[in-house]
């Protein structure tokens, strides 16, 4: 880099310190400047190659996310499979006890009392 | 656009033979702006980078130099806006930011000092004379060279320099930092 030759006085006088600020400000920007100077910032292909590499963990994750929902999925039909066994038996015959009860009186059901055993010690 | 490999290495051959002809330039813009030599850095970056992604969209700038000088001025006057967001009122160049060139811990606790007021008095002075003193110091740019990046004549920018220095010098003065002559 060329180095400016020392400056023109242009005010006659009045800079009275040029040595002393011309050092200073050297030091000072050059501290500053970046040593060394960076490159060009990495673009295009340049940077396609890495972006290419986050590819095998996402296909990782959604594998894993799609074995876990199907787990889920299996799990819960293999379930209410196994309950639908017991639970759906005893609804029916109910409902069929219930169901023979309405079509006899022609009402519909009404709620059947039940008295309770009488507590020990009380007197009606 | 094309964006096969073997039609990218041209422009990318391109792409670094701008960064190498007007990174600097772009630096000390923002530099001046903000004097703080990393921001300025990013945001150079950043720039380069937005020149690249307009070219892979097909656009044909004319200009290079000055559309890059364009968008950092932008992009350092965005960062203005969202620095003084993050800091309140005490933007980055308040704070005292000096890297050290690996002096004694003495000798360095006096050029930090020293720079700290430098830098702060810097912060008192118009762009302009920041700008100027950036291409000269941090660069080693001489007076055409600045000429021509300022537009103004090579007389000009002895004059701005001069009178720039003298500034900054009877600030430091009276802060201390230089004695007397």
């Amino acid at each position: 880099m060329n180095t400016l030759p020392r400056p023109p006085m242009n005010v006659p006088g009045r800079e009275q310190r040029p040595g002393e600020i011309d050092g200073l400000l050297r030091r000072f920007f050059r501290a500053e400047r970046p040593d060394p100077w960076p490159a060009a910032p990495a673009t295009g292909d340049r940077a396609s190659v890495p972006a290419t590499r986050p590819t095998r963990p996402l296909l990782r994750s959604r594998f894993a996310l799609a074995a876990s929902l199907l787990l889920l999925l299996v799990g819960h039909l293999s379930l209410s499979g196994r309950f639908a066994d017991n639970v759906p038996n005893a609804a029916d015959s109910a409902g069929a006890k219930e169901a023979a009860h309405h079509d006899a009186s022609g009402t519909l059901p009404r709620p059947q009392r039940t008295t309770l055993p009488p507590k020990p010690g009380h007197v009606p | 656009m094309k964006s096969g490999p073997e039609l990218q290495a041209p422009r990318h051959a391109e792409f670094e033979a701008i960064h190498r002809r007007h990174s600097r330039e772009v630096w000390a813009l923002v530099y001046a702006r903000w004097l703080n030599a990393d921001i300025a850095m990013d945001i150079t970056q950043e720039a380069f980078l937005r020149l690249w992604k307009q070219w892979e969209a097909g656009e044909n700038i004319i200009n290079v130099r000055a559309w890059l000088l364009r968008v950092a001025r932008n992009l350092a006057e965005d960062h203005a806006k969202s620095s003084f967001r993050r800091n309140g009122t005490h933007p980055p160049e308040m704070m005292n930011g000096i890297r050290a060139n690996n002096p004694t811990p003495l000798e360095r606790l006096e050029q930090e000092e020293t720079f700290a007021r430098l830098r702060k008095e810097l912060t008192q002075l118009s762009e302009s004379d920041r700008e100027i003193l950036t291409l000269r110091y941090a660069l080693d740019y001489n007076a055409s060279e600045i000429a021509e990046i300022l537009a103004i004549t090579a007389t000009a920018v002895h004059m701005r320099l001069s009178r720039a220095r003298q500034r900054l010098a009877d600030r430091l003065t009276a802060q201390g930092v230089m004695q007397n002559p």
